[in-house]
């Protein structure tokens, strides 16, 4: 991942405007998710949030190492630009729930380490939304619309124009991911779903 | 379908259900909304801008900064290297002693005197004296500087002489090898292009023979240049007035340069060898008589000491151990054949 995190920031240095709009439609909607879960209800706060964390990253490209994934550093700009803005306008930053937290960072670091023994519906839909920004968003998509929305496999297939063979084979490895993604936020799986 | 078969279907279905269960539960992803997004588009791709645009600022600079300080440590290094060459005159190696008679003298450059040997190393800046006998030296890999008797030679650097009197003869290997040297005398800057010659000075004057290859003759003001190919010769006088003459490239007049060669260790060798290096060596042509001869000399081995009292006396010696008729007539070598033959 960092590999290919390391091209994108590579390409964009370089002034390679496709890189440009991979960048963003890539991690836009991801900050933007992280910020909100922070700032919720406040859309608009988490829209600035996401919006200043991603211009701060763009002014600091060439500090990037490729030394953790790309998106694990866009979520400490934007973790600081919310700090910051908490400080100047007394805006309360939801941090997550410690033991969320301890998985996210778990997450973040690739470790298994403080398995969430216990969490309550509103963290493990966080948990989850996470482990799906965590994803490529070609396999987030998949998940989402069938899963979530219901789509059939030739629908999701017309919709990405692929066979259906390979979409089915898509929606494979992005269950595999997702599952991965999310059991090192909550090692307990058995645990976690038996919750639902 | 069997058992464990249906046990690892049941597995699958079981995680996708479970998968599908949490992503169900959790519901559809969160998007910024679309303004939101343009807006966050636009001021991003402004500071993405400015970024790249002082991303090549900033390689330039880096460039300018890596000219410049390659330039301060050239400029350092040279000062350095400046000062310290002032300070210690290093004297390198130029050559090394292959024949050295009892009368030849070596002067270092601070006056100092050496004793020769073969094998004794020469340093720049010092000067070669030879009296009744002469010396041999070997300069790099490949090329021979024979010095006759009576003359003086300074090595000046790695690859120039300034021959001051008498006669030096040089070998240079042959057009394959590419030593060079550069010989200066009164008359000019002296370099050979893969050849055998000799120059000599007397009394301001200067004499290039050339037996082998070409030689360039640069004269002291740097304007005029000769060149002289094999079986030339020419004179400078002091007044810079040049005469060309044809010459041998064999003879009385080259005797002493092969006197000073080194002897060719035969043991082992292919006859072929051994006649190649004494016909260069004497400045002979090497022919031999028929093919099937020279294939034949390409078989024998030698074995023991060839040195007689002189090349013919030497060529006569490996004749009578190899049985190959071989004669020396008019400056040619030639290998069987029943005229003047050296073993009847």
């Amino acid at each position: 991942v960092t590999d290919s995190d390391k091209k994108l920031v590579d390409r964009l240095r370089a002034g390679d405007r496709a890189a440009f709009d991979e960048f963003f439609l890539e991690y836009h909607p991801k900050l933007y998710r992280f910020a909100l879960r922070r700032l919720q209800p406040d859309i608009h706060a988490a829209e600035d949030a996401a919006q200043s964390a991603i211009c701060a990253a763009m002014r600091s490209l060439h500090t990037y190492r490729g030394e953790a994934a790309l998106l694990t550093w866009l979520c400490t700009i934007c973790r600081r630009q919310m700090t910051s803005s908490q400080s100047a306008s007394h805006v309360q930053v939801q941090e997550d729930d410690p033991e969320v937290q301890a998985a996210l960072e778990a997450l973040l670091t690739s470790e298994r380490d403080d398995p969430v023994s216990a969490v309550s519906a509103g963290e493990l839909q966080n948990a989850v939304l996470t482990a799906l920004d965590y994803l490529p968003s070609e396999y987030a998509n998949v998940l989402e619309w069938k899963y979530v929305q219901e789509l059939s496999v030739e629908q999701i297939a017309a919709r990405i124009g692929r066979s259906f063979k390979a979409t089915e084979s898509l929606l494979t490895r992005a269950r595999h991911a997702f599952r991965e993604a999310f059991d090192a936020l909550n090692a307990h799986e058995s645990h976690t779903t038996s919750s639902i | 379908m069997r058992h464990d078969e249906e046990l690892a279907m049941g597995r699958t279905d079981a995680a996708e259900q479970s998968v599908a269960r949490l992503l169900k539960f959790s519901g559809e992803r969160t998007t910024p909304a679309e303004d939101a997004t343009a807006r966050a588009h636009a001021a991003a791709l402004d500071a993405w801008q400015s970024c790249v645009k002082l991303e090549r600022l900033r390689n330039r600079r880096h460039v300018r900064w890596r000219i410049a300080a390659a330039l301060s440590a050239v400029a350092i290094g040279a000062i350095v290297w400046a000062s310290f060459e002032m300070r210690v005159p290093l004297d390198r190696v130029v050559a090394h002693f292959v024949i050295a008679s009892h009368d030849t003298k070596l002067v270092a450059s601070s006056g100092v005197e050496r004793t020769l040997a073969a094998g004794a190393a020469v340093l720049t800046r010092s000067q070669l004296v030879t009296a009744e006998g002469g010396a041999a030296l070997n300069i790099g890999d490949s090329l021979s500087l024979r010095v006759n008797k009576h003359s003086r030679v300074r090595f000046d650097a790695e690859n120039q002489i300034t021959l001051l009197a008498g006669m030096v003869y040089v070998d240079s290997g042959g057009l394959s090898a590419h030593s060079d040297l550069r010989i200066l005398t009164p008359s000019g800057e002296v370099r050979h292009e893969g050849t055998q010659y000799q120059v000599s000075v007397a009394d301001g004057a200067t004499r290039i023979q050339v037996r082998e290859g070409r030689v360039r003759l640069t004269g002291s003001d740097k304007d005029g240049v000769l060149h002289i190919t094999a079986g030339e010769g020419v004179d400078v006088d002091g007044g810079g007035h040049i005469s060309r003459h044809t010459i041998n490239g064999f003879g009385p007049e080259w005797e002493w340069a092969t006197a000073l060669a080194m002897p060719l260790d035969i043991e082992n060798r292919p006859l072929v060898e051994f006649l190649a290096w004494i016909a260069r060596e004497n400045g002979w042509q090497l022919r031999y008589a028929t093919f099937d001869l020279e294939r034949e000399a390409q078989s024998i081995r030698l074995h023991g000491v060839a040195k007689g009292k002189n090349p013919e006396d030497t060529l006569q010696r490996v004749a009578l151990l190899t049985g190959m008729p071989m004669y020396v007539d008019n400056g040619i070598l030639v290998v069987g054949g029943g005229r003047k033959a050296t073993v009847p």
